[in-house]
Order: structure tokens, then sequence, then C-alpha cells
């Protein structure tokens, strides 16, 4: 018996290895739509003996992304391996007119490749977002897309970027997925917007701080900061001088948790969302009074009344794009006994769909200077 | 045979005369003829000048049972034949005859040669006892019953080996270990058929259940307060004649983990310790083989922060991975057993040498990279904590195969090799009782003497693992109590 699982597993060979430095390490790809062909670009990591390692951007033009990859294979004396894929950008144009699950979906079946790869949208086109020279001073442009998706998921100021989760939003009824989107600014890609998706198309993108309350609304929010901009009128009585339209303010540490509830189901849905926010004061552009217990609600009111509006503003906004991010759908799907509600469904409720908002604000402390 | 009419002495002497320092003193007392044989080499001169040929001469009467029963020596023993007597004075006593008696006399004057006891050396401590055994299994019972003045500690005594005859002495607590344990001991003993013994290591693998494995199955301790403890938890202990090692069984595989220090610490610092050690040797085994597997199969796992460290340094080796690693842990093999087998001074040298320089110029001629330098030099160090000079060896070893597996298969060799290695270990047992106790059996309230450790007041039961007769050590109760507290 013995003998026999030793000879067996001799016999059966060895996988074919794949030692490091003969591997041309993908660290990022990029694909963009030309005509009915994919074109794109992979960073390609090469290790050299004297020095600091380079990176190289080979390009490629294929009707598959795997003929792609044979295509790129032609280019280069290693083995290209993308069990290092980082990050993987689309088009603008390719994301908004054949969508990207067909390309997501070989992602996902490669077993090299984890499930934690960061997608992003490159606008204009994932190609200069590829080739862009500044990445700072990590090693390849692949690494630096990375860290900076990564800082931002980290910071909260980005909802959710891995295939893993956007593969999660297609499959899922009621919600729609976000990614990242990259724009190049001065030769850098950086993240400006979020790019909206419904299925797997683009539809539009929303500003960070736009998506600062898709965030809050679908998931709870604990870090960061918010720059609040409120109206003069509102914070009066806290305020030494009266000049001016509008008053700044910045708070920090942010805790919120959020209740979503379906109300009614007829004619039209009905939810009410309830946010609940614990916060500290870091900022206020004017001299302000001595803030004290008896006179923080007119902040919290102020600053209550300025985020309702701005996320009615944004609701509206999605319902333009008919897209649900915040995952209203699956709310509802939850809450309506005997219902198989299918996107198309979805939709149609969707776009008649009233949403109240409530936002209650705490405010704990209002900075630490005396 | 009785002693023959004829001349006995000579029939002694001619059983000794190869031996040119054996000596035939004849004395005239009282008309008799009186002789003292001794080998010179082998017994203490003064003692015989002043209380054997002294006290002969001062006798008014003499006869073989007078001098039996006078003499100021503490063991006499009559002997009945020449064979008998001439086998006493090669262990240096010295035999007396006198003319026209049936029977012989001899007397213990022999003055072995002995080193003094020193610190001990393969097992050095930072606190607790220092003492060491030594070669003479006197002076090692001597000082274990210094150890434990316990009532019902036994020393049994065996004798094993038919050319050269070796003493063996079995010792336990008669009310503590458990007898079926001391009884297999016995009889492993008494069948053990061989002509000679040399050392205590020797016997022990004499007594081993499995020959073939690489795991020793007896704890080999020089450390008189390590017996006592083992002795006092249920233990037996095997003294050797002429080996400064002691053997303890039955042993758990953890045991060899494990130093007399651990119990001497504070809790705290001993289970840190105990941590550092077992990780240490996880890490001497697994390392290098994983730093094979993922460079040669698995890229993909590398941190991207390491990935760049990591290529860059292997770009420059030529060789595939496991010719690497097998390069460099040969090499670090090749140190180790050049240090051990050169005087202290050239091995220090050596060490330097080796360490640095060799090291160094591995990785500038491109032999080896950074990396995998730091990940041998680790798993050499991690093989050196085990406190055990035995069981440091086998991981040693144990690293090759698993290498080789990790080259073959990557990490999926890597597990073959551990589902293996843990099926061998589950099977192995040490005096019939298992080997990988307290983990299989699990035996919880066990892993205190095993994983890691307690305050002293929760060690108020033996192992069970030893199954003692008599588990109880102390009152948990009247531990848990404080008596100086004044309210």
């Amino acid at each position: 018996m013995k003998w026999f699982i030793v000879v067996m597993l001799l016999l059966s060979g060895c996988v074919s290895p794949r030692v490091l430095e003969r591997q041309g390490i993908i660290t990022a790809t990029g694909f963009d739509k030309k005509g009915k062909m994919y074109e794109g670009g992979s960073v390609m990591l090469s290790f050299k003996k004297m020095g600091s390692s380079m990176s190289e951007v080979i390009e490629a033009t294929n009707k598959t992304s795997k003929g792609f990859r044979q295509d790129l294979e032609a280019q280069t004396s290693h083995d290209l391996g993308s069990g290092q894929i980082r990050v993987v950008v689309y088009g603008k144009e390719l994301a908004e007119k054949d969508g990207i699950f067909g390309l997501t979906d070989t992602l996902q079946r490669d077993a090299n490749i984890g499930s934690l790869v960061y997608l992003a949208v490159g606008e204009p086109s994932a190609k200069q977002v590829i080739k862009s020279k500044k990445h700072e001073d990590t090693p390849d442009i692949g690494t630096y897309l990375y860290r900076l998706i990564e800082k931002n998921l980290r910071s909260e100021s980005l909802l959710a970027a891995t295939l893993h989760e956007f593969i999660h939003s297609y499959y899922d009824v009621g919600k729609d997925a976000v990614l990242p989107c990259l724009s190049v600014r001065d030769d850098k890609p950086i993240i400006e917007k979020v790019a909206l998706f419904r299925g797997d198309k683009f539809v539009g993108t929303v500003r960070l701080d736009e998506s600062f309350y898709i965030k809050m609304l679908s998931s709870e929010y604990n870090t960061g900061l918010k720059n609040m901009t409120v109206s003069r009128e509102d914070v009066a009585p806290l305020l030494i001088k009266k000049k001016g339209k509008k008053v700044n303010i910045v708070i920090n540490e942010i805790k919120t948790k959020r209740k979503i509830k379906l109300i009614s189901q007829k004619p039209t849905p009905h939810f009410r969302v309830t946010v609940n926010m614990q916060t500290e004061i870091l900022e206020i552009s004017d001299k302000t009074k001595p803030i004290m217990k008896d006179n923080v609600h007119i902040l919290e009111r102020a600053i209550e009344k300025q985020m309702k509006k701005e996320i009615d503003q944004l609701l509206v906004k999605l319902k333009r794009y008919e897209t649900d991010p915040i995952g209203f759908g699956q709310i509802y799907d939850h809450s309506v006994r005997k219902l198989q509600l299918t996107d198309k469904q979805w939709l149609q409720l969707y776009k008649d769909a009233r949403i109240d908002v409530d936002v209650n604000v705490s405010i704990l402390r209002t900075g630490t200077i005396d | 045979m009785w002693f023959s009419k004829k001349n006995r002495v000579d029939e002694v002497v001619k059983q000794l005369a190869h031996s040119p320092d054996f000596m035939c003193r004849r004395i005239e007392c009282k008309g008799k003829a009186v002789s003292v044989l001794f080998l010179s080499n082998l017994i203490n001169h003064a003692h015989l000048q002043q209380n054997v040929l002294a006290f002969i001469h001062e006798q008014e009467h003499i006869s073989i049972e007078q001098l039996a029963r006078c003499l100021p020596i503490g063991a006499v023993s009559i002997c009945e034949t020449e064979k008998e007597m001439a086998s006493y004075i090669r262990d240096g006593w010295a035999g007396i005859y006198i003319e026209k008696e049936k029977r012989g006399l001899v007397v213990n004057i022999a003055e072995k040669v002995e080193r003094s006891l020193e610190k001990a050396e393969t097992e050095s401590l930072v606190l607790g006892p220092k003492m060491s055994f030594t070669e003479s299994i006197d002076t090692n019972i001597r000082i274990l019953r210094q150890n434990i003045t316990d009532q019902k500690l036994v020393t049994e005594k065996m004798t094993i080996g038919v050319r050269n005859p070796l003493d063996v002495r079995v010792v336990y607590i008669e009310d503590i270990a458990d007898q079926t344990n001391v009884q297999t001991v016995k009889q492993r003993l008494t069948e053990l058929q061989i002509d000679e013994v040399i050392d205590s290591s020797i016997l022990a693998q004499l007594l081993d259940d499995h020959a073939y494995t690489i795991f020793p199955q007896y704890l080999l301790t020089e450390l008189p307060d390590r017996l006592a403890y083992s002795l006092m938890k249920g233990r037996i202990g095997i003294f050797v004649d002429r080996s400064p090692t002691v053997i303890i069984c039955p042993t758990t595989f953890f045991s060899f983990f494990e130093t007399t220090e651990d119990v001497y610490l504070r809790w705290t610092m001993s289970t840190v310790l105990r941590a550092v050690r077992m990780l240490g040797i996880f890490a001497s085994i697994f390392l290098s083989p994983l730093y094979v597997a993922v460079i040669t199969y698995h890229y993909e796992v590398i941190p991207s922060a390491l990935l760049l460290t990591i290529g860059e340094s292997r770009s420059r080796v030529p060789f595939p991975p496991v010719i690497e690693a097998l390069f460099l842990e040969f090499m670090i093999e090749l140190l180790r057993e050049a240090g051990a087998r050169l005087p202290t001074k050239v091995g220090q040298t050596m060490g330097i040498v080796g360490g640095i320089v060799l090291g160094q110029a591995a990785v500038e001629a491109g032999f080896t990279s950074n990396v995998l330098i730091i990940i041998v030099a680790l798993s050499a160090l991690g093989s050196f904590t085990a406190p055990s000079y035995e069981m440091g060896a086998t991981i040693r070893i144990l690293r090759f195969p698993i290498i080789l597996l990790a080259a073959l298969w990557g990490l999926i060799g890597i597990f073959i090799g551990v589902s293996l290695l843990l099926i061998h270990l589950l099977k192995l047992t040490s005096l019939g009782r298992p080997y990988l106790s307290p983990m299989y059996p699990f035996r919880f309230a066990d892993m205190k003497y095993a994983l890691i450790r307690l305050p002293i007041k929760f060690y108020n039961e033996r192992p069970k693992t030893n199954r003692p007769q008599n588990s109880r050590r102390f009152s948990w109760r009247e531990a848990m109590k404080r008596k100086d507290l004044d309210e």
C-alpha cells in the first residue's frame, strides 16, 4: 500500500514549475474597445540583476482576452504570469458600450488570479492610465494603482473595488456595482470620481463627496472626514459676523448607523432611511461663539438639513442613471413575501420609488481646543 | 571447582598471567604463607598497606574466617573457586589466600578512575542546579539519592552484556511509577541478548519500540534534577555504568522540547520560551521548503512589497530554487559538523569564516539569494533551540526530504510531507505508550506539562500521560489559601 501510493505520486508527474525570475509578472492590465476588438496593455515587471527593477508596458489587440494574452506572449522572453495582477482597468468606452462582464468572468475563472483583484474604470481610456509614467515611489504603475485604490478604500472614500464584490453585485438582484474611476491629470492617474454601473455597463459617475453618501447609506461608515457647506442663516445664532452666504464645516471621525425600511409597497415602494451619525467638528470657516451644550443643536440641525438636501439630490441623480448602488432593491426583495424580483421589474419600481431620508447628527466633540 | 590440592595460588596466577601489572605478594605470618594477589593498576596502594598488609602482620592467629570477620574493610567476600577470585581481582579487589586453606578471601580496595563532577555541557542551563552525571554509576546513584530522599525510591540492579558485563540500575518511585511500565523495562532488559553495551545511548536504541524511525524514543539526560523531576512525575530512569547520561522513559514527543529551566522560570516566561521554541522548530522544518515551493510554483502568494526584493535577489542565481536551497543547507550542515569536530578554539574561527565570509561570498558570487541566506540561517538557529541534541539533529535531517517534496509538488508536496510525518508520529510509541500524548490521545489536563506552563499551584496532579499510580501531588484547596493575610 505504502509503495503503491509512492509510485502513484511519482507517476502522476509534476506540475510544470513557474520559477519566479523566469516569469514576466503582470501587475496591471487595461482593456479598451477598438472597433470590434479588444485593445489593451499589460504592465510587466522584470527583475534586473543590478540597479532597480524596471517595468514595461506591452500592448496587443485581439478579439478575446486570452487571445490578447497570446499576442502579449509573443512579445517577451519571459513566461507571462497573471498571478500577481493587482488592478484591471477598463476603458470608459468599453465599459459603457460592451459591458465588462465578459472580461471579469475570465478573471474569475483563472485560478491564478485571486478574487481580491481591484477593478477600475479608466477615463478617457484604460491605455492612458496604464501607460502613465508617473507612479511616485512604487516600481511600476500596477503597484501604484493598487496602493492608490487600497488607500482610498481604507479611508472609506471608495465603496468597493474588488472583483469579488463586482461579481457579487452583478449577480445580485436589486443592487448595482460601483467601481473607482481613474482619471488622468498631468499624466498621473488619480481617483476623482466613482463609476456607477447598471449590470455590467457603465452609466455615469458621481463625485467622491457624493459617493460618501452612497457608502453611508449602503453600509456602516466608520472613519473619515467630510466637508459640509451650510447656509449662513441656519447657523446664524452661533456666528459673530453676519456677512457672507455660506459657512464651511469640516466634520471628522464620522460614525454612522443606517436603517432602511420599506414602509409601503403600493402604489409605489416607499422607503424610509434613518441615518444616525456621531461625529466631531474639526474646522469651521467662520468665527463662532463658544459652542456649548445648549447651542450645539443649532449646528447639528444645520448639518442634518444640508445632508438631507445633498442625499436627496444624489438619489435623484441615481434614479436618472437608473442604477441602485445602495441596494434598495435588495431591501424590497427581502421585505416582500413570495417575490422573485427581477432586475427589469425592479428598474420599473425604482423609477417611481419614494425615499424619505432622515438624518440624526449628534456632535460629540467640538474640537480639542479650549 | 574447589581449590585443588596443588598450589592453588598458582592456579589464579595462571588465569591472570597475561596482565603484567598482576602482583602476588607472599608474606610469612605466624609460620603460615599468606598470599595477597591484586592488579596493581586498579587498587589503592595506601589502603592495601595500611588496612590489609599491616593488619595481617598484627594478627596472633590467622585464618580466612577470622580475617573476613576482622579486616577493617567494608566489602569482603569469601571465594570458593579460583575463577571467582580472578574475576574479583579484575575488578580491582585484592585476593588473600592462606596456605592449606580451602577458600580464599577477596577485599575491595579498588580505586576507580573517575573525573570530577562538572557543569552540564550539552544541556546547559542559566537557572537551577548545574551539576551533571559522570561516568561512574556509583557516583551517579549517590547524586540521585541526594536529590531524592523519598523512601519509596527503588534502584534495581541488573546486569547486561555477556562478555563485558555492565551494571545497569532501573530507578523509579515505587508508589508513583506505573507497574506495567516498570515490568516492560525490566523484561526488555532481561531479554536483551548482547555481548556488550558501551553507552546508555546504545542501550536506549536497543530498548526502542521502533528501530527504523528517525525520532528518538527515549530521553537522554545528564542533569540529576531533570531525572529527579521525571521520577517524581512517574517516569522511570535507567542508569548505565560508564555512561554520563541517564535514560528516561516513557517519553513523549513534547518532552524533547522541555528543559528543566521551564520549571525554574516564572510561568509567563516559560510559556513564551516554549512558544518561541515551538515556532523555531516549526520554522526550522518548513521555512526552506516553503521558499522552494513558493519560488518554484506559487509566485502568486508573495506579497507585493516583497516581490521585488525576492525577484531581484533570485534573478542573479543561475540554479533552480531547489538546488540553491539544498546547496545552502548542505553548507550549513557542513559548517556545523566541522565546528563540532574541531577543537573549541579553531571551531570559533570556523563559525566566523563559515557564517560571514562564505555566506557573503555566496551571495556576491550569485550562488544564492540574500533571502535564502536569511531563511537558512533562521532554520539552522531554530533547530538549535531544541533542548535535546538528538531531537535537534532529527529536525535538521527532516528538512531535506520536505525540501525535495516541495521541489516536486510545491505546497501540495509540503502537505504530503506533513501528512506522512503526522501519520508516522501518531503510530509511534515509547515503551508502548503513545508518543504524541497529550495531543493524541488528547489529554487536556496534561497540556500544562507539554505546550504551556501555568503557575505552580495548577500542578497539583501528576501528568496522566505517565499513568501514575498516585496522581495527587498536593491539595489544590490548600494551595489556593492565603495564610499570610492579616485581616
